[in-house]
């Protein structure tokens, strides 16, 4: 928790599959892109490891990746979170946390050199559809890079404090649909009064940007194969230079009505020319998948399409007009344009890292000022006079309270007029737990569903399944099914050390989930009073020795 | 794993994959995993590579401790074998016995699958005598009778059975299946003998690997009035000399003079597997006549080459060693036939029937049967548990 006056700088991080991006808050209170050493806004997620010391990262790893393949790392996002996946190079393993730990390491260093003190504090990104192991190493990725990690947020999350700030007041309702590099989530919010609220969000981590470079690239290659039975994907390196060419090529299409990849391998040359409507055609079961989880989010959230107010772009295949033109199609609205989506996610991040953790930031105060008059006007009925620079300004002219925080100064600091101002997130896997049911056969329920809001507490009676049993052991579940090999067991509390006594003798447990993405489980003996509780913080699967030995690792690697 | 990731990459096991013959030192084989894994290392994105990248990188650790023991990876594999071809082999042998009883050729081919299997000889005869005495057929020695008696009905084919013909597309079977399922009534006993046939043909002929089987065992319908002898020693029997496919015609003025008889030593249909197996065999043929055989030996496919060409006429036994090109077979081609012809005007065909290699059937098999996968990859781990 932040400590009074502290005013640090937190760094609001988009750790994304294919380029990272990152922000603060200004001294005025604005959030700011910061960026990097080689003055882009946005770093290319690429590592090069080109010792066993030494690696690079961002835009001089990428152009490495045709000479060196083998050492190059890419869309390591992808894997955070997968216990098996490790990498070698130089002889050593790494993990993705490791892997990712030197991507942020560049961003916290270039920062640093940027904004000339050291950085410490920041708050990271993931998709919304992110299960607790991946959270978990995103964290992890933090703490071995250096950071202290204050929380991890949902991207659509913070696209949405970037994006809605200034229209808080009457009620919308909005739909963010966020088609990444390498994930794809689509997350319906409302904004009802002062609160943002999460009301549904799926999505799938295996979809993204990727996915169209990729059939576009089979296509090409199997043009090439088709005249001289060369197939470019079957060398590294030839490979990674057709990669970056239809890359290429699936950016100007978006603009354009025709591109031309060229080919040469192995002395035999062909350019593939590529028409807008051949590579629509060829990935429209890609955009079938997105609009078809936009209608199941939709769905689940209980809306109609013509009941959204707003529909919100981020992550940068969302440039590609098959995509924007799915979305009109179905919501008959212009998406949201004001906003820049490789950035917005990062500008959001930074904010949300402020209005959370530094409560006494010295460009609040203003903020705080004016939001409470306008806080008072909207409780008095009236319609609050916009200001007019709220409406070009990224979303920070009125200050937002995230988690209940700046809530309660604003409430100390003026009266009990003012409503809070709270963003809602909900839980995207369902959590449970483990019992016997009468058979004496494990099962596991359901305690908090898929979807609930947050904060959300949960308090049920469960009883000893047999007699005389001293200590009563809960397993904290994640993920739908009602057996254990279908969920993963994230955490354990054990009761020990109590009286012997009758089957059916009484056990509450108290679930807390908090806006932090933290779950408090307290067991508590209801005849003894004897109660444990433990934070399950998630895991993304090191042990701390593990992210300790790492962190020396990653403090020896040069990172240039 | 190793089985699983042989699977995926469609390799038969886990060095013919890294490209080493099946004896290779577990150094080497470390050598080639880990420069494999570098090479796929820079292939994860890659949309043609990434699964087996993918799933190289997850599974390096435990592949390289299959390595580090090799003989017990060899021993595990043959195992492994034997417990995925015997639901297909049990098949073969229901859908055979289903037709009525077991010829002595019949039950030699599958025995000798069974052991290409990697499957014993003793599991196969207690499979065979439980099967028999499931479908209530009489067995005198503790093997079931040969089919068809003499005098007695044609044996009876699982294809006529379902009304369809041998080259019946599997959408066919299935249909003939049901409608011939509906057709018979189960009110007397050979209602109900009839009904489990029926049933019988099309759990056989829809399962892909087990028809294959089913077909090739069922051309080696034997002499139908042979009497099956009672054989203590199984394994040590010489194959019995084919006759059914020579066709001797009458010599054009040689009464009086010793004339030549063509035989050919083992099966008329044999199978011969692409790629990996040797794509060298042997066919043998003897003179069981008295006079000289001379002749030629032609083949019917350009990729098939036989040596020698003449026969030499003063031999009694004699080697015709056939080569198959495996590259040079197109796509499709599933047999190709040895013609020997005598002088005398007698001719005998060797029919090979080709099986594919992994590299065919890795397309197909992720989404076709794994039986049929299952069966090849079979075949390749008994070749390896074989090997010194």
């Amino acid at each position: 928790m932040a400590e009074e006056g502290d005013n640090s700088i937190v760094l609001g991080i988009d750790l994304g599959t294919t380029f990272s991006a990152m922000s603060y808050v200004n001294a005025h209170g604005k959030p700011e892109i910061v960026t990097n050493a080689e003055g882009y806004p946005t770093t290319p997620s690429v590592v090069h490891y080109y010792d066993e010391d030494a690696c690079v990262v961002g835009e001089e790893a990428v152009k490495m990746v045709v000479i060196d393949p083998e050492n190059v790392v890419r869309f390591i996002k992808r894997h955070m979170g997968e216990e098996d996946f490790a990498l070698e190079f130089f002889g050593h393993t790494y993990t993705p946390q490791e892997v990712s730990a030197l991507i942020l390491r560049k961003l916290k260093e270039d920062a640093e050199e940027l904004l000339g003190q050291e950085i410490t504090d920041a708050v990271i990104t993931v998709p919304a559809y992110f299960h607790s192991a991946q959270r978990g190493a995103t964290a992890e990725a933090g703490e071995i890079a250096g950071l202290n990690v204050l929380s991890i947020i949902n991207e659509p999350t913070a696209a949405a404090i970037a994006y809605g700030l200034d229209r808080i007041g009457g009620e919308r309702k909005l739909l963010v649909l966020d088609l990444g590099g390498g994930t794809f989530d689509v997350t319906v919010m409302e904004i009802h009064g002062t609160k943002l609220s999460t009301i549904a969000s799926d999505g799938n981590a295996e979809l993204g940007g990727k996915d169209w470079d990729d059939r576009l690239l089979n296509y090409v290659a199997e043009q090439f194969f088709e005249k001289y039975q060369l197939d470019p994907r079957d060398d590294a390196a030839p490979y990674q230079e057709l990669y970056e060419r239809c890359l290429h090529a699936k950016i100007s299409l978006s603009t354009r009505q025709r591109a031309v990849v060229p080919v040469n391998y192995r002395g035999k040359r062909l350019a593939v020319k590529v028409t807008r409507e051949l590579f629509e055609e060829l990935t429209s079961d890609l955009v079938q998948q997105c609009e078809d989880t936009s209608n199941i989010v939709l769905e689940k959230a209980g809306l109609r399409w013509d009941q959204l107010d707003d529909v919100l772009l981020v992550g940068g295949a969302t440039r590609m007009p098959m995509v924007r033109e799915m979305l009109f199609r179905l919501s008959k609205k212009k998406p949201s344009a004001d906003l820049n989506p490789d950035e917005c996610v990062a500008l959001g991040a930074g904010l949300a890292g402020v209005f959370r953790h530094r409560p006494n930031h010295p460009a609040l105060k203003e903020k705080r000022q004016r939001m409470a008059d306008r806080a008072r006007s909207l409780k008095s009925g009236e319609r609050a006079p916009r200001p007019q620079a709220a409406q070009r300004a990224r979303g920070a002219q009125i200050g937002l309270a995230y988690g209940g925080h700046v809530a309660k100064d604003l409430v100390d600091a003026s009266g009990p007029a003012l409503p809070p101002v709270v963003i809602e997130d909900a839980t995207t896997h369902p959590l449970g737990i483990i019992v016997l049911d009468k058979n004496r056969e494990e099962q596991v329920v359901e305690l908090i569903a898929e979807g609930t809001k947050l904060p959300h507490q949960f308090k049920g009676r469960f009883a000893y399944a047999y007699e005389n049993m001293t200590a009563v052991r809960v397993e904290v579940t994640e993920g739908a099914g009602s057996s254990r090999d279908e969920v993963t067991v994230i955490g354990k509390v054990e009761l020990t050390g109590l009286p012997p006594r009758p089957r059916g003798t009484p056990i509450e447990v108290l679930y807390e989930y908090g806006v932090d993405q933290i779950l408090n489980v307290q067991v508590v003996d209801v005849e003894t009073k004897v109660s444990r509780g433990v934070d399950i913080r998630f895991q993304g699967g090191m042990t701390s020795d593990q992210v300790g030995d790492a962190r020396d690792r990653n403090k020896k690697m040069t990172v240039d | 794993m190793a089985a699983d990731f042989c699977k995926l990459v469609g390799a038969p096991h886990l060095l013919a994959y890294l490209g080493l013959p099946e004896d290779a030192a577990p150094e080497d084989a470390r050598g080639k995993l880990k420069s494999r894994r570098k090479f796929m290392q820079g292939m994860q994105g890659n949309p043609k590579h990434k699964r087996e990248a993918l799933f190289l990188i997850r599974s390096y650790k435990a592949l390289l401790g299959v390595l580090d023991d090799l003989p017990t990876y060899r021993a595990d594999a043959a195992r492994r074998a034997e417990s995925e071809h015997l639901p297909v082999l049990e098949m073969t042998m229901r859908g055979v016995l289903a037709s009525g009883g077991l010829t002595p050729e019949q039950e030699e081919y599958l025995k000798r699958n069974a052991l290409d299997l990697g499957v014993t000889e003793s599991t196969f005869y207690t499979i065979l005598h439980q099967l028999a005495e499931e479908l209530g057929i009489k067995t005198s020695d503790g093997i079931p009778a040969p089919k068809a008696p003499p005098g007695a009905d044609a044996p009876i084919d699982l294809y006529q059975l379902l009304g369809i013909s041998p080259n019946a597309t599997s959408d066919d079977i299935r249909i003939a299946h049901e409608l011939r399922s509906g057709e018979v009534q189960s009110e007397d006993t050979d209602g109900e003998v009839q009904q489990k046939r029926i049933e019988i043909a099309g759990k056989v002929l829809s399962n892909e690997a087990a028809r294959r089987h089913y077909d090739l065992t069922a051309a080696r319908t034997g002499p139908p009035a042979r009497a099956r002898e009672f054989r203590p020693d199984h394994a040590s029997t010489a194959p019995p000399v084919r006759e059914r496919d020579t066709e001797p015609r009458p010599a054009a003025a040689s009464s009086g003079s010793p004339t030549s008889r063509l035989e050919i030593l083992g099966e008329p249909v044999r199978s011969l597997r692409l790629g990996f197996s040797t794509p060298t065999t042997t066919i043998t043929i003897r003179n069981g006549g008295f006079g000289a055989m001379g002749g030629h030996v032609t083949t019917d496919s350009s990729w098939m080459a036989v040596d020698p060409v003449r026969l030499v006429p003063d031999e009694i036994e004699q080697d015709i060693t056939v080569v198959i090109d495996s590259a040079a077979v197109p796509a499709g081609v599933e047999a190709g036939a040895v013609t020997i012809e005598t002088d005398r005007g007698e001719r005998a065909r060797v029919t090979f029937a080709l099986q594919r290699g992994p590299t065919g059937w890795e397309v197909v098999g992720l989404l076709v049967a794994s039986a049929a996968l299952i069966v090849l990859v079979g075949g390749l781990v008994w070749s390896l548990s074989a090997a010194p």
